[in-house]
């Protein structure tokens, strides 16, 4: 009887927990307890009368369909469903905005550069020297600041058409074709990510190398150098910035890594905690600062607390994972 | 022993006329379409229910509850009026059927 009891209430689990379906379902393992028990009666065995009994169950669509009900899987509120064109269009999306945002980031770091190339060429050439020092000022800054307006505009233009997904902290959930074809995407993607990301450590660890070489030639008060410094670090950070976007655009969809259920409910959890907690951190401070003179002291708050919380988002975290898997 | 595909369309006939007789409840109206027909057709849970489901919804039967023993409620359906016109609807439009299947398969056993 056990048995049949399970199977009943495992078919009714995705069912939403109405009175109404409650009902329905006491009535329906009524019935079949009964049948069990008149298949016993019958001389049947225990395993054919419970058999029987589940063979004539029939099938939970059926119920679903003829109450216009859905599974509880799909009104689930921490996932949010994509099909194939979504996927494609969020893919599509994301491409332009790790392109943007990694242009953004190479223009902030090469404006300074500019700025310095400008005014090492006005030392290095000395038929330039007839123009005063104040023009080439203006002529190195003003590149610097256009180039950053330009950047900024691309963080601010792109942020907001990231907004309009409004995937909050909702798991993305895909059919299953959609699932493996993205897979498969991922893992001919994965080699070029290698590979960009080496380049990009490469760039990082040769630009100190460049500054010091550019030195011996240049002299030390020439910023030619950080010119050469700038600009490899710039396709460095380029490199991480855009290839780092799409990958985590891939597990994005795939609702891996840190963008699985229980991550991203752990992080929204911790960025409500972390709304009450530094607030209230900050005016333990200026209260103590205040009423006790502890300026010079009580700024240890802020370390612990930013400690304590770190310790509370992976326990949480953590925790979480640990609940998904003990119900699988 | 008969598909359900095939039967899909006189599920709900089965069900009104066994209530044209007498009000029942799903495990006895379950049980009589297997005795009736030998076991021949066994009408599945889930079927009979989201046929009472639909049947209900179109105000052709009605439900109440019903104590039984050991303190107990059962769910009985009871037909209602608009459900015999519709019985009776049902029952021409089965004769019509039958004729029309006869047509293409007569003496072809």
């Amino acid at each position: 009887m056990d048995t049949i009891r399970n199977y009943v209430e495992s078919v009714f689990v995705n069912l939403p927990r109405t009175p109404e379906m409650q009902q329905l379902k006491e009535e329906m393992l009524r019935n079949m307890e009964e049948k069990y028990f008149e298949l016993l009666d019958t001389g049947k065995s225990d395993n054919e009368a419970v058999g029987t009994v589940l063979a004539e169950f029939g099938n939970i669509d059926e119920i679903m369909e003829a109450y216009d009900l859905e599974s509880q899987e799909e009104q689930d509120d921490d996932q949010i469903y994509f099909s194939r064109e979504e996927a494609d269009e969020f893919m599509q999306h994301r491409t332009k905005f790790a392109m943007g945002i990694a242009a953004g980031v190479f223009l902030c770091i090469t404006a300074p550069a500019v700025l310095l190339l400008i005014q090492g060429l006005y030392q290095l050439f000395p038929a330039w020297q007839s123009v005063s020092s104040d023009t080439i000022d203006i002529f190195s800054v003003v590149p610097l600041l256009l180039m950053i307006a330009v950047a900024v505009g691309i963080f601010v233009n792109l942020g907001m058409k990231e907004d309009e997904y409004k995937l909050d902290y909702r798991a993305i959930k895909l059919e299953n074709a959609t699932r493996s074809y993205l897979q498969r995407e991922k893992q001919e993607f994965q080699p070029r990510f290698a590979k960009a990301i080496t380049l990009g450590v490469v760039m990082c660890i040769l630009a100190p190398a460049v500054l010091l070489f550019s030195m011996l030639f240049l002299g030390e008060e020439n910023g030619l150098s950080v010119v050469f410094l700038l600009s490899f670090i710039a396709v460095g950070v380029f490199l991480f910035v855009f290839y780092g976007i799409l990958y985590s655009t891939y597990e994005r969809l795939l609702a891996q890594g840190d963008y699985t259920p229980e991550k991203l409910k752990a992080e929204k959890a911790s960025e409500n905690v972390a709304g009450v907690v530094f607030p209230i951190a900050a005016g333990i401070y200026v209260l103590s600062g205040f009423l006790f003179d502890t300026w010079s002291t009580a700024w240890i708050i802020f370390p612990i607390v930013g400690i304590l919380f770190a310790i509370f988002t992976a326990a949480y975290s953590s925790y979480l994972t640990m609940k998904q898997r003990g119900k699988k | 022993m008969v598909t359900s595909d095939v039967m899909r369309g006189f599920n709900s006939l089965i069900i009104l006329s066994i209530l044209m007789k007498q009000d029942s409840y799903g495990y006895q109206i379950s049980n009589l379409i297997k005795e009736k027909t030998h076991g021949a057709y066994i009408m599945k849970e889930t079927t009979l229910y989201s046929a009472f489901n639909r049947l209900e919804k179109n105000a052709l039967i009605q439900s109440y509850s019903k104590p039984e023993t050991k303190g107990k409620t059962r769910t009985y359906y009871k037909i209602t009026p608009l459900g015999i016109e519709a019985y009776f609807e049902k029952l021409v439009e089965w004769e019509e059927t039958q004729e029309i299947i006869q047509q293409f398969v007569k003496g072809e056993k």
